[in-house]
């Protein structure tokens, strides 16, 4: 048998059951029971953190959401306060229309390439050093400030890659203190 | 003229604007409206067609809720019958006409049944290879020297596995315990099937890692179940195997099948249960199922109907034996 106890193998997490032990007959057959729920895949199990797919399709859907609602609106506040006092109501409309869906598609690209460009980087690191921690966040936020203002010359680059570091430290900073300290 | 006449009104600043308003206010009347007469005709056949068609459309919901196919063309054959009008000899010119039209007359209610009995035909047959099996074999034969061997048909969900999802750890397949012993002991008396009502591309990657050791010869999916009152069901009549040797084993046994008899309920296993153990205490009852051969195992379940089997089939071996013993006490008493 497989599971019976006459196998030597891995004893250590299970107990020994006998399904016969209130029939009076002759038969003895044990069986290892696991004690704790036993993985059907154990590759299921194992996984610590996001493949590199997951990560790209969450760092980059939610850089570009959170990017086209935030200039959205802000586009809407702009498109309201530049209205003059003789526009009628279909031309204040288009204007606002026209702002909020102007500052949301602009903003929403560029942090989706943000997102886009730090999954690749924190994915590479991760798959690189074969560990996931602060570090690897540090540095691919790094990595891609320096590669979203390369563009502008090296110094805009570094002061892009530093605040692009710092920021993705605190984000983990904070992630890690929030599951920490609020009992969520 | 018009945006004049919308700025006045708008604004109504001048009084000779207001002027303007007024003299186009003034300007002559509307013709009189058209004659009635026609459009009440026509109205009138519009309203009698779309009242027919409301009242057909009507009935025919009815009758498709309320019969089934077989006993609507049993009840409607004297009416399609008599819109085909043959002559028979010696009748007079009379009857001859009168039957002449009551068969035209009843041509259009015969075509339009004919109609709906052949689209409501079309239609349920394109459902049923949706609801039924594949097939009516959904097994291949036995062997010839497999003929007095008993079939243990499982189920997956709840029974050999549980699955789960949660957003912190996502997908996870647990398997119940012993189910390696239960499905490599058993192996040696059944002839083991896996059929789930899951879908194929689940099916088959779970089973190729649950039985490693090839214990389970078939796997039936979803496509062979029967779904009926929006529940897949087991039809264990298609199996292709001899129903009194057909034994289906699952947590929800007796509300997934549609032969009860042939059921054995175990308790649904999900995996924060550590410590069940049901798998491995059914098998000595099948195994005693396996060695005793009984030829027909509805009886015997029937008998075990309400009770956990395992604890009654312990429960009845230890009278069992206490009655042997008690044979043999008297035996001696004799002597």
């Amino acid at each position: 048998m497989a599971d019976s106890s006459s196998n030597s193998k891995d004893h250590h997490n299970t107990r020994v059951y006998h399904p016969y032990q209130d029939l009076n007959v002759p038969i003895q057959k044990l069986y290892n029971l696991p004690t704790a729920p036993e993985h059907l895949f154990p590759e299921e199990a194992a996984r610590t953190h996001r493949s590199w797919g997951d990560n790209l399709q969450y760092y980059t859907g939610s850089g570009y959401l959170a990017g086209a609602i935030t200039g959205a609106a802000r586009g809407t506040v702009q498109g309201l306060r530049e209205a003059e006092s003789a526009d009628s109501l279909k031309i204040r409309l288009n204007r606002v229309l026209n702002s909020g869906g102007l500052a949301g598609r602009r903003l929403g690209n560029s942090l989706g390439v943000v997102g886009l460009i730090f999954a690749g980087l924190e994915s590479g690191m991760t798959h690189l050093r074969g560990t996931d921690d602060l570090v690897n966040s540090a540095v691919a936020g790094l990595g891609t400030g320096a590669l979203y203002r390369a563009a502008a010359g090296p110094q805009s680059a570094a002061i892009a890659g530093a605040i692009g570091g710092i920021a993705a430290a605190a984000a983990v900073a904070g992630k890690q203190a929030l599951k920490r300290y609020v009992p969520i | 003229m018009s945006l004049g006449i919308l700025r006045s009104r708008a604004i109504s600043l001048a009084s000779k604007r207001f002027l303007c308003t007024n003299a186009a206010s003034a300007s002559p009347p509307l013709p009189p409206p058209p004659s009635a007469a026609s459009p009440s005709r026509w109205s009138f056949l519009k309203y009698a067609l779309v009242g027919a068609l409301t009242g057909g459309t009507v009935f025919a919901g009815y009758a498709s809720y309320a019969y089934s196919l077989d006993e609507i063309e049993q009840k409607t054959r004297s009416l399609r019958e008599s819109a085909k009008y043959t002559a028979g000899d010696g009748v007079t010119a009379l009857d001859k006409f009168q039957g002449l039209l009551y068969s035209t007359a009843m041509t259009v209610p015969a075509k339009a049944v004919e109609l709906y009995l052949d689209a409501r035909r079309v239609i349920e047959e394109q459902v049923k290879s949706y609801t039924e099996p594949y097939t009516d074999k959904l097994l291949p034969d036995l062997l010839p020297q497999e003929q007095h061997v008993f079939t243990l048909v499982l189920d997956l969900n709840e029974t050999l596995i549980h699955y789960i999802w949660t957003r912190d750890t996502g997908w996870q397949t647990f398997k119940r315990p012993g189910v390696d012993a239960f499905l490599e002991h058993l192996a040696q008396f059944y002839e083991i099937v896996v059929y789930t009502d899951e879908q194929n591309m689940f099916v088959d990657p779970v089973i190729e890692r649950l039985d490693t050791k090839h214990c389970i010869r078939y796997r039936l999916s979803r496509p062979a179940t029967k779904y009926q009152d929006g529940k897949h069901f087991r039809d264990l009549s298609k199996l292709n195997r001899n129903p009194g040797k057909v034994l289906y084993l699952s947590g929800h046994a007796l509300e997934s099948c549609l032969q009860p008899e042939n059921c054995l309920p175990i308790k649904a296993w999900q995996q924060q249960d550590i410590d069940d153990t049901a798998l491995l205490d059914f098998i000595p009852f099948l195994e005693f199922v396996a060695r005793s051969s009984p030829p027909d195992i509805r009886p015997v379940l029937a008998s075990y109907q309400g009770c956990d089997i395992p604890s009654e089939f312990i429960r009845r071996s230890k009278e069992h034996q206490r009655r042997m013993q008690e044979q043999k006490n008297r035996g001696r008493f004799w002597k």
